[in-house]
Parts: structure tokens; sequence; C-alpha cells
């Protein structure tokens, strides 16, 4: 069944069109990539699914387990289970890690109708995934992001979808600025989310994250529209051959 | 490093200040002192319309009922309104039609500095350099324009504001004083009252002015207040870009130079103005100089307008001098880039206004001061938003070089937000030149003068990139000239 | 002496200072208080000895100034002073006083001093500090004045080669409220610094002033100012750092920064250098603007609503200043009072 529902989705960022007609379905229980040149629009679709402000749809549809995303609030959607790795994670002074994750995932809950995570429980399953991530507790401490490296802001993406536990994941540039073994960390973090009941997305101009990740299916997109989609075999061809291709058939 | 090596020698062929000279021009004075004879006088030298005299004559009145600021850092022994002649003119006929007819004494004092009056004649030393309209100012008149006509062809007026007066009266009854009114301070009101002469340009609707203009002011005479007066309007879409240079000669006696500089940019219009100032700066123990106390002011009245200062500050002995923009029309810009170097007894008290009264208007504030020797640099400056001016942006860089012990310099920023939705940043700085990295340059073979020059440079670079090309150039010059014996 | 430039009688309107006063820029005196107010005497007696958490517990209200020093012989390092000053109703009383607190050779105090009220006053309080060599002094100032208040809260501070003066503030502004600080900087190892958080709403008025002067080698100085301002509130920072010549090796650093929540709030800030030495490191900033949006965004992609969001970012924005505060249980005090504040003041 379709979890992620993308149709003609036509997306303007200041007066400027960056998605021109977007289609795509991703599965539950599935992991799709998104490949594409620089400039081809990889950012704005994530942003637009989570509802960044100044982001002006003009036409088409995204809907979530049949839910209208474009209807709801950032943090309905948030609520709703979407989740999106930000590329550059914002460092935010005077919250501590840990702070601020527990306000999220009350927030949600809330919104759920569910109970909030008492503060031992809370506690006890933030120290166990810190644990599998190697994120020091003194880490979850410190304001969320804020000095730390590009991969511990990574890390610390990967600790909130852990313990957020949403149903889509939509992972942007996510190993952009990591090393190979803060990669291979990451990495493991979200494979070890991978289930029959979540979908992922995953956000790449490289093929080298794919390795790691292995997705079901990969679309390359180019000029804000899906081009050509293929099984796990297209990101090798990419590498090898680059994107000129699919760019020329575009223009 | 061919740049610092002609510095470096350009410093060593030059004793302290290059335009020190005196030229013996047979002179009109009006009588010494102010009243509203005097007045009457200048405006009866100029040929002036009623109009005009009544709106010098009533400003004269305010002036008199107003004291002299004394808020800047500079310390001064006031002037004497009454020891002073108002009125200085080279003896020549009344009207001169061609560059012909310029006594050529004048000619020769121009050529010495370097100014080409000859359309013909591009910038001394400049190798290249595009063409540049000049209007030459000695001491109170403007003595001639050059490519005037060329400029007409596409509309642009560039004229002596005396000549504005008379020409094209309702054009500067519409702009004049309304940017700097009588009534702002002190100086602008002594400056309506007596000015003698400055630049009047107009660009019209569309038109990018075809070449760089500029105007050159020199004092001469003794005893004698230099009270400019300059008007650029450019018209809805216009762009002009124009310079201003100054030198005077080496005097024991303090003299005074008060102008005021109107700027109105319509919609769409941009307004380059660059100074480089090198007045005479007074001796080593601060014996005379010039007084620099100058009004500068730009109204960008239409929306998406821009004006762009840019200043070299070098000379003077006491300089009181904000360049700022009125951020009226929507979506307007404002910039203000300066370098301000002082050394020996030199005071500057120097900075800039942006006033953000429209929607989404941006100012972006670039000032280095560098001190030397006993002197003082103070950079003051106001940005402001009104409660209307949502989404106005600034950011501010003030950033001040220290060298010797003895030298002072201070950072005086006002800044005042009415709306939620504008953002200002403003970031300043103090150090002195680093001798670590004085000792690395000099490690790697440079002399200490050219280390020093190599780092102010460096220092300076923000700022010199807006300056026009050849006057950067000039600029990087006068600024290491200035710091001439500023170490060891 | 590094003193207030303007000599303040609260009784006598001639001395008010005007926004024509340079000092007085953005804090108009005689604008706030028209007339002067009553001369009252003692509203309250002086509480009973007691303990405050563990501290001294001293009243100092209504310009009662003069026990200081015994209060600081009494206090073993803790001092909690009470600055309540109680008004009457529809009526301006007027309280002024001045008190001296010094500090011996290797003394050091964490003062508390919390200034409450009541109804319609008009304070006027000087407190003169000196700080032997390597003498600490930690001050935490809590103003908690009612919005009817008139409020003008100076001090000098003297230190010493080796000596530590930290300064909190935490206010609240009241119809008119200056804090203004003039401190004489000896250097040598000698530590300064001079924090400060506001969060102002309604008609509040909070003016921080501070003065430092470094005059010999060596000084270090350190100020980092926040606020909030909401409403019709201003917001008002001068700060001012001049280097005599001669006072090498000074090390100065002086950054505010306010984030104004809607349209009609004001923030004036002044903050200056004055540098008549050349082998120093000075800087300072000031940013003034609205809330991060990036920020937002991604609190609420973490699925925070707006609201929660934004009380969460507002309280990020000031917690820096009360976490500097090195005492914990000092510490744990003023982010509960934050906390507190923060409820009424986030409208949450």
């Amino acid at each position: 069944m379709t979890m992620l529902n993308i149709e003609n989705l036509t997306v303007a960022v200041e007066d400027k069109t960056i998605l021109k007609g977007l289609t795509l379905n991703v599965p539950a229980g599935e992991v799709h990539a998104i490949m594409g040149p620089n400039g081809a629009g990889k950012s704005t679709l994530g942003y637009t699914l989570a509802g960044r402000p100044n982001y002006e749809v003009s036409a088409g549809s995204a809907t979530l387990n049949g839910e209208d995303l474009l209807e709801m609030e950032v943090h309905e959607r948030a609520a709703a289970g979407l989740y999106l790795s930000f590329q550059y994670p914002l460092e935010i002074p005077g919250v501590p890690a840990m702070t601020f994750i527990r306000t999220a995932l009350n927030s949600q809950r809330k919104l759920r109708g569910e109970d909030e995570m008492s503060a031992p429980e809370f506690l006890k399953e933030i120290r166990a995934i810190a644990k599998t991530l190697k994120i020091d507790a003194d880490m979850l401490k410190r304001p969320l992001n804020v000095g730390f490296s590009g991969g511990e802001k990574k890390r610390m993406e990967v600790l909130q979808m852990a313990l957020l536990k949403p149903k889509f994941l939509i992972l942007d540039e996510t190993d952009s600025g990591l090393d190979i073994d803060a990669l291979k960390v990451v990495s493991d973090g979200v494979n070890a989310l991978r289930a029959p009941d979540r979908g992922m997305l995953v956000i790449t101009h490289y093929q080298r994250l794919l390795d790691h990740i292995k997705p079901d299916r990969i679309h390359i997109l180019v000029d804000g529209k899906i081009v050509h989609s293929g099984g796990p075999e297209l990101a090798l061809e990419l590498e090898a051959h680059g994107y000129d291709r699919y760019v020329n058939e575009a223009a | 490093m061919a740049a610092v090596k002609e510095t470096i020698d350009t410093v060593q062929k030059l004793e302290t200040y290059e335009h020190g000279f005196v030229s013996d021009i047979e002179m009109e004075y009006a009588p010494k002192g102010l009243n509203a004879d005097i007045v009457r006088f200048i405006s009866a030298r100029k040929n002036e319309p009623e109009w005009m005299l009544e709106y010098r004559l009533a400003a004269f009145e305010r002036w008199q009922s107003m004291d002299e600021p004394d808020w800047a850092k500079v310390n001064y022994q006031k002037v004497d309104y009454q020891d002073l002649y108002y009125y200085a003119a080279p003896k020549a006929k009344p009207k001169l039609n061609s560059l012909d007819e310029v006594d050529p004494e004048l000619l020769a004092v121009y050529a010495k500095l370097g100014i080409p009056l000859k359309e013909q004649e591009v910038l001394a030393g400049v190798v290249g350099s595009p063409k540049y309209a000049v209007d030459a100012v000695f001491d109170s008149v403007s003595v001639v324009t050059t490519f005037k006509d060329e400029l007409k062809k596409h509309g642009v007026i560039f004229c002596a504001i005396s000549e504005a007066i008379r020409e094209y009266p309702e054009l500067v009854k519409q702009y004049l004083g309304t940017v700097v009114p009588v009534s702002d301070n002190y100086f602008a009101a002594l400056n309506a009252a007596v000015f003698s002469d400055g630049s009047f340009v107009y660009v019209p609707e569309g038109v990018r002015c075809p070449m760089e203009l500029s105007t050159y002011f020199r004092i001469n005479a003794e005893n004698t207040g230099q009270f400019e007066r300059t008007l650029i309007i450019a018209d809805k879409g216009a762009y002009v870009s124009y310079l201003e240079g100054c030198t005077a000669p080496m005097r024991d006696e303090n003299q005074l130079h008060a102008a005021v500089v109107e700027l109105v940019a319509l919609e769409d219009a941009e307004i380059k103005y660059s100074t480089v100032q090198n007045w005479y700066p007074g001796d080593a123990e601060g014996k005379g100089g010039i007084y620099n106390f100058v009004t500068k002011r730009a109204d960008c009245r239409g929306a998406r307008s821009k004006v762009s200062w840019t200043q070299v500050e070098t000379g003077s002995a006491v300089t009181w001098k904000y360049p700022s923009c009125i951020l009226r029309g929507d979506d307007s810009v404002g910039e203000f880039y300066s370098i301000a170097v002082t050394n020996g007894m030199q005071q500057a008290d120097t900075g800039t206004k942006m006033i953000h009264l429209g929607k989404n208007t941006r100012s972006r504030i670039i000032a280095k001061g560098i001190s030397a020797g006993r002197s003082s640099s103070t950079y003051r400056g106001l940005v402001s938003a009104h409660a209307k001016a949502s989404g106005s942006r600034n950011f501010t860089q003030c950033d001040s070089l220290l060298i010797g012990k003895t030298c002072a310099s201070h950072t005086v920023p006002y800044v005042e937000s009415d709306t939620a939705s504008a953002q200002f940043e403003h970031e300043a700085t103090t150090t002195r030149l680093s001798e670590d990295q004085l000792f690395y340059a000099q490690q790697r073979g440079l002399t200490q003068e050219e280390a020093v020059a190599l780092l102010v440079n460096g220092f300076v670079r923000d700022v010199l990139q807006e300056l026009p090309m050849e006057f950067a150039v000039e600029a990087q010059k006068l600024v290491a000239i200035s710091l001439e014996g500023s170490v060891g | 002496m590094n003193a207030p430039a303007r000599k303040l009688d609260i009784f006598d309107p001639a001395t008010y200072p005007t926004r024509r006063d340079e000092e007085w820029k953005y804090s108009d005196l005689s604008r706030a208080l028209r007339e002067a107010p009553k001369a009252v005497g003692l509203s309250h007696i002086q509480a009973e000895v007691a303990d405050f958490n563990g501290f001294y517990w001293h009243c100092a209200g209504d310009g009662q100034l003069g026990g200081l020093q015994e209060a600081v012989n009494q206090a073993k390092g803790r001092l909690y002073l009470d600055m309540g000053d109680f008004g009457t109703e529809g009526e301006v009383s007027g309280y002024q006083g001045e008190g001296h607190i010094r500090l011996g050779a290797g003394e050091s105090l964490i003062l508390l001093e919390d200034y409450t009220g009541a109804f319609d006053y008009a304070a006027h309080t000087t407190i003169h500090f000196e700080l032997a060599e390597g003498a600490s002094l930690i001050r935490v100032v809590i103003l908690d004045e009612p919005e009817t208040a008139t409020s003008v809260r100076r001090s000098t501070v003297k230190t010493a080669p080796d000596s530590v003066y930290k300064q909190y503030v935490f206010a609240t502004g009241a119809a008119f409220q200056r804090f203004e600080t003039h401190v004489d900087h000896a250097g040598h190892g000698a530590v300064v610094e001079m924090n400060g958080a506001y969060l102002l709403k309604d008609k509040a008025h909070f003016d921080y002033t501070t003065r430092v002067r470094h005059a010999e080698i060596d000084g270090v100085t350190n100020q980092l100012i926040k606020g909030l301002v909401k409403d019709r509130a201003t917001a008002v920072f001068q700060g001012r750092i001049l280097v005599e010549r001669g006072a090498d090796g000074t090390d100065a650093r002086m950054h505010h920064q306010s984030l104004m929540l809607n349209d009609g709030a004001r923030v004036r800030a002044k903050p200056e250098l004055e540098i008549y030495a050349d082998d120093v490191q000075c800087a300072h900033g000031n940013t003034i603007g609205a809330m991060d949006e990036a920020a937002l965004f991604f609190c609420q992609s973490r699925g925070m609503d707006e609201a929660t969001a934004r009380a969460l970012l507002m309280q990020a924005f000031v917690l820096p200043v009360a976490e500097q505060i090195e005492d914990e249980t000092v510490r744990d005090m003023v982010l509960n009072w934050i906390e507190h504040k923060a409820g009424g003041f986030y409208g949450l």
C-alpha cells in the first residue's frame, strides 16, 4: 500500500518555480532514494513536505497514509508521523538537547491524544539510544547542536528519529559532512529503523550513502521533475556516467 | 607586491603633504566678517534671483539663533566667524565660455594637482582611465566644468550650482534644502546663508550617466571659509557615479570648510557618491589644517532606490561628517563604506545615519578607522527603524586599528528599533597592528614600512573595493602616505 | 573615580536628567517623574535577623542602606538584601539612600539583591562597593518591581588587582527603571563581568547602563546582556568600555542581544568603546531582531506547536545569562524566577 503519495506537486520559492509537477509514491516498508544534480529541487521537496514557510504550493497534492499533508501545520505533520532529517540541523542555543527532544516528543503525544512520557521512562530510552549511536550522555545536556561537529549533528538527528518513531522519514543529504566512520554509525542507526510499517525517502547527490542504506527504488530528479526511476542498480550507473544524460533529456 | 612598492616609492618621494603649495592668483574678496550685508553681497555677486537671497537671509537669521554643536569627540579652537572671508574668487572675466578663457595660472594649479581640466586629458598618471567630467571649484567659485555639452546630449545637467540657480531655477527650488533643511544643524544653516559654489547634477528619467562626474575642491586663499553646496538628483531609473576630491595649502591657521551635500534618488534610481578627502591636516604639532564640518545626506525617496556613500578621509585637522541615508522608499538601499585615517594631531568624528522608514529597506555599513600618532578617530553612527519599516535590515561592521601608544579610537553606535521584523546586526572590534603579522611579513623580506602598508591595505580592502578603480589606487597610496612615520 | 556624572536628588525635580543629557538620552526621568515624590519615614520595621535559603537576610528597603557593612560582616559570605519599597496608593512616596560595602583582601561575598515593592513610589538608591586585592563579589540582582514604580538603582565599584566582580541583573522593568553601574577596573588580573537579562512587557521601561574604566594593565571585562521585549515595552542598553592610555593588555568584550516579539516594542542600544591604548583586544556586538524563523520551523518540524516552540526559544534566549552563575543555589533561584516570570510573559 502506498504510504507517501505525491501527485503533480508544483512549488515556488520567492516567485521561482522549483518543483514542476512532481509525482512520486513510496509504499510502506520501502526505502526510496531521490538523486539529482545540484539545484534540481531535492531539498525543496523535503522542505515542502515538512511545511517550511514561504514554500508556496501552487498545484498538486501530497498525502501520508491518506492524510493531506499540505493542509496541516508544520507540527501537525510531525505528529502525523513525518520526520525530516535536515541537511544542516539548526543550532538551538540555550536549549539542552534533552529538553528539546522531550518537549517535541510530548507535544506530538499530546496532539495525538497520548499520555506524556514520564521523565524516568524518557531518560531510560534516550540513554539507551544514545549509547548505540555513540553519543555521550554529556552531549545530551549541552544546547542542541551548538558547537557540535557535522557528524555529531547528524547523529543527533538519528537519535531524534529513533525516539520520536515517525512513520515516514525523509533524509536530506544525511551523508554530507560525514567521514566514513560517522557515516557507518548514522547508516546503522537509520537501518535499524527500517520496518514493514515505515517508509523512507533518502535524498542524496552521491551514490556513497546508498552503499550503506540500500534503497528499493531510485528516482532521478532533474529540474523539478522525476525524469527516471529504476532499481538500486541505477545508482551505480549514475556513479559511472553522472547526471548529464538525464539533464540533457530534461532540457 | 607591485602596488606596495609603488606606495613606498610615493611615500619616500613626498614630504608629508603633497598638495600643500600656495598659488598666487589675483583674488577678489568680500569684506571680512559675517552679517546680512555679506549675504547680500554673495548673492549679488552670483546674480541670484530674489527667492535665493530670501532663502539665504532666512538661513542667516536662523543660524544666529543656533549654537555650535559640542557633542562630537573633537577639541578645537572655536572659529571666530567674524574673522573670516566668506567670499574669495579669482579675479577673472565675469563669465567664462570656454576653457581658453580660464586664467592660465589657475590651469597651472590644477595641472599641478593632476586634475584634468582639458577634455582630451585624463587623470594624471592613470593610463587608460575612462572619461571624467570635472567641475573645478577654487575657493568660492566654480572656475570651469568640463564635458558639459557631451553630457547635455544625454540630458544630464552638470554645472556649478550658481549656474543652476540661474538656469534651472525650478529644479533647484524643487529640491534645494529638502534633504538637509536650513535648520538641520549649525553648519548647515551657515552654509545655506553663505554658500558660494558647488556642483549641481540632474540625471533625467531612465538615463545612465555616460561618464563619472567629479568635483575638485581647492581652498587657496588665506582666512577664507569654503562653503560648498552640492545637489544631485537622480530621476526615476537613473544612475550616476560622482566623485569629489579636496586639497588645500599648508597654512598655520585653521581654515573652515562647511559643506552641504544633498542627494535625491527617485524610484529605481541609483547614486554612487565617492569622496577622497585630503584637505591639509595641519602639521605634526597640530598647527593649522582644515576644519571639515560637513553635512551630507541622501534621500532615497523612491521605491527601490539606492545610494552608496564611499569615503576615504585622510586629511583635515578636524572632521565632523556623517554621510547619511533616509531610506524612505520601500525596498530602498543605503550603503556607507568608510576609511578614516588620522595621524599627527588629527581628529575625526565620522560615521553615518541609516534611517529606515520604508518597508524592506536595507543598509550596510563598513567603517574602518586607523589611528596613529597622537590622533583621535571616532566612529559615530545611527541605525534606526521606524515602526512602519517592517522587514528592514542592517549590517554594520566597524573596525578600528591602532598604531602606536598615543592615539585614540572610539566607537559610538546608536541602534534604535521600533519594529519587531527589523533585523539589525552590529559588530565592532578594536585592535592594534599585529606585531606578529609585522614580524612575519618582515621575516619574508618586507621592510617595516612595506609591511605596515601591506597590513593596512589588507585592513581597508573591503572599502577600497567600493571605489571607482582609478581612485582606489590613489586612495591606497593616500592611506599609506598618511601613515608615514607612524611605526618605529 | 568612575562615578555618575550627574548628581540626582529624587526630592529635587531641578536635578532630574532629561533626554538632552546624553547619558539619559533614552530614559527621560523628568518626563517619568513630573514632580518630587513625598518624603516618608520608615514604612515597615526592620525584620528580625532571619535565614533565607542559607543566606543572611537583611532588610534594606525604603532607602535604608546605612547598615550594609554590618550585615556583610554578619553574613559569612552569603547575604540576601531585601530591597522592598512599599509606597502608598495614589500618592508617590520617595525613597533615597546610599550604602557602602567593602570586602577585605581575599574575602568573598555572594550578594543577592531582591528589589520588590508595591504601589506608587520613586526610589533612588546607590551602593558603593570597594574590593581589596583578591576579593570576590558575586552580585545577583533581581529587579521585580511593580509597574507603577520609578526606580533608579546606581552603584559604583572599585576593584583591586586579582579581584573578581561579577554582576548579574534580571529585570522586568517598571514605569521607569534604570540600573546603572560604574566600575573602576584595577586591572592586574582583576576580572569584571556585567551581565543581564530582561523580560519586558506591557509598558515597562528598563534601562541597563554600564560604565567600566580600565586605567591599569591586564584587565578583563566581559558583558552579555540578553532580553525579550513585547507589547509596548522599551529596553535600553547603554554600555561603555573606556580604556585609558597605558592600560595595555586590556581584554574587553560587550554583547547585547535583543529579541523583539511584536511591533510597538522598542529597543535602544548604545554600546560604546573609548580606547586610548593600543595593545588591547576590544569588541562589541549588538543584535536586535525577531525570532529566528528557521529555528522555529526546526522545532515545529519535530512536533512542537507554534506556542510551545516560541516559548522554548524565548526561554532559551535569556537562560544563558543565568546559567553563567556558578553558585548552584542562586542559579536555581534565578532559573525558577525566570520560569515563573516566563509563565506570565510568554502568554502560555
